[in-house]
């Protein structure tokens, strides 16, 4: 996937200046969304703003009026969506008139369920239970961000990723693959976005000691260096060797 | 014969006989899950569906959108022993015989979708058309180039577009990519549609990955598109293709 360039300094709605709950009404799923926050931004106050909801094929936009006045549609009903299982949103800020240009967005915002707590967050690499063949994990980024897989064929897949032996041999590979990634082949270039899974784990990274600051995104050799630096801290933090010489004995 | 959905006894039956298959491309079809009574049970009111060769994604499509909204169940997709059962219905067709008797499978989304994977969704033989055939249901025939080749087989005009979902769901991102790739007098996809270089559906999907940080592209009209393709695109553009809207 080629890099994306903000070349008309959309802004980036915040996702936590946006909730969206689910509503349930005689069997039917619908939403209300809070978007209050959004005077807080410097957006014309005529600007026309839009919910869409989407999963897999599917997608629905709904008119929730202009930034001075938000007036949801009055229907707001996910029709189209045999279930709310996976459904995301995304806010869109655009000009007031015929021109489409993106003034301001949020994208992937999540339902929050009546059940969910303010604060719940997403882990930084979620783990998730796949079938794998005779591979035992597999990092995977098809998604918005990277998912550590394990393979259900295996063991309770909770379990092996507690395991000595998974947690020496694997996260600080997985750490390197997800760097390399970030750095080298998307060369990212920012840890100040709180809400982008690579500025996370560019953040994540830097808070290791030692590591200096972060090299250009062309110093591909400083950035190698970095890198390395970088899982040997998370290493010596995981405790890997001792992980590892933990397991080696029980294998003896 | 009765449409039906598999136990999950009958899916782990199913997924053994698929893990089987990979040492042993010979092996027989077990279609006998089909009825049995442990493996497949009644799936919604009682509706008729037949076996049958459908020939492409679009024919599948139609087909089974017309016998499930029959099922009166409102969440068909989410349903995996309805996908597996179907799947093993036409499996001769999703995964055909080569002439020495062997099968070549796919990965094993292909055949058993993850409903909580909504990303891969596209990747299931059936439930992918599927589902990009209801998103386009008011004209379906605009997913053309998402939709015409033979069910076993995912191009790369479906790899780019159906993986994103601010893409699939666009009518007039989907009418654009027919537009561009699909050929009306053949049936099928362009030639010269398949690369990766100028012009191509990965090309398309990059330059469409950019638009969107910039473009409120739901709002595009597919006029508003071929305004602002850039011109490596031209040589995909229909002759004498008059876009109204």
């Amino acid at each position: 996937m080629i890099r994306r360039f903000n070349y008309t300094d959309r802004i980036r709605i915040q996702r936590k200046d946006v909730r969206i709950k689910l509503r349930e009404e005689n069997g039917k799923f619908a939403f209300d969304a809070d978007l209050s926050a959004l005077a807080d931004y410097e957006l014309p106050p005529d600007s026309f703003v839009f919910v869409e909801a989407y999963r897999q094929a599917n997608w629905m936009r709904f008119d929730f009026g202009q930034v001075g006045a938000i007036t949801p549609d009055k229907k707001r009903d996910l029709s189209q969506f045999e279930s709310p299982d996976g459904l995301l949103f995304r806010v869109k800020v655009t000009p007031n008139g015929d021109i489409h240009t993106m003034l301001a967005e949020a994208d992937r915002i999540p339902l929050a369920r009546p059940e969910q707590n303010e604060g719940e967050r997403t882990p930084l690499l979620p783990v998730k239970p796949q079938k794998l063949g005779d591979e035992i994990y597999r990092l995977d980024f098809s998604d918005d961000r990277p998912l550590l897989l394990i393979n259900s064929d295996a063991g309770n897949y909770a379990d092996i990723g507690r395991s000595p032996a998974f947690m020496s041999l694997v996260y600080p590979g997985v750490f390197r693959e997800i760097l390399n990634r970030v750095l080298l082949i998307e060369k990212h270039d920012d840890d100040a976005n709180s809400e982008e899974w690579k500025s996370q784990w560019v953040k994540f990274a830097s808070l290791h000691p030692g590591l200096g600051e972060l090299p250009g995104p062309d110093d591909t050799d400083g950035r190698t260096d970095w890198i390395d630096k970088a899982v040997s801290a998370f290493a010596k933090q995981l405790q890997a060797r001792s992980k590892f010489e933990e397991f080696w004995k029980e294998g003896k | 014969m009765k449409l039906k959905k598999m136990t999950p006894e009958g899916i782990a039956k199913f997924a053994e006989y698929l893990d089987l298959l990979e040492n042993e491309p010979t092996r027989l079809v077990p279609t006998h899950l089909l009825n049995d009574a442990g493996c497949s049970e009644d799936f919604g009111s009682a509706t008729e569906i037949q076996k049958k060769d459908f020939g492409s994604r679009y024919a599948a499509s139609e087909y089974l959108d017309d016998v499930l909204s029959k099922t009166g169940v409102a969440d068909v997709v989410s349903d995996v022993g309805l996908w597996a059962w179907l799947t093993l219905l036409y499996f001769d067709e999703l995964c055909p015989p080569k002439t020495s008797g062997e099968r070549e499978l796919r990965e094993r989304p292909a055949y058993i979708p993850e409903p909580q994977n909504f990303q891969r969704y596209y990747r299931h033989l059936l439930l992918g058309p599927f589902l990009i055939f209801r998103a386009h249901r008011d004209a379906p025939k605009r997913a053309m180039a998402l939709l015409c080749k033979p069910l076993p087989i995912i191009d790369d005009i479906v790899a780019q577009l159906a993986s994103r979902q601010e893409f699939v769901s666009n009518p007039a991102v989907v009418e654009l990519a027919t537009n561009l790739y699909f050929d009306p007098a053949i049936g099928t996809i362009k030639k010269g549609a398949g690369g990766k270089g100028g012009g191509s559906p990965r090309r398309l999907a990059d330059i469409l990955w950019q638009f969107d940080v910039t473009w409120d592209l739901y709002a595009m009209s597919l006029k508003e598109f071929w305004a602002v393709l850039p011109q490596e695109f031209e040589k995909f553009r229909p002759a004498g293709l008059k876009v109204s809207s």
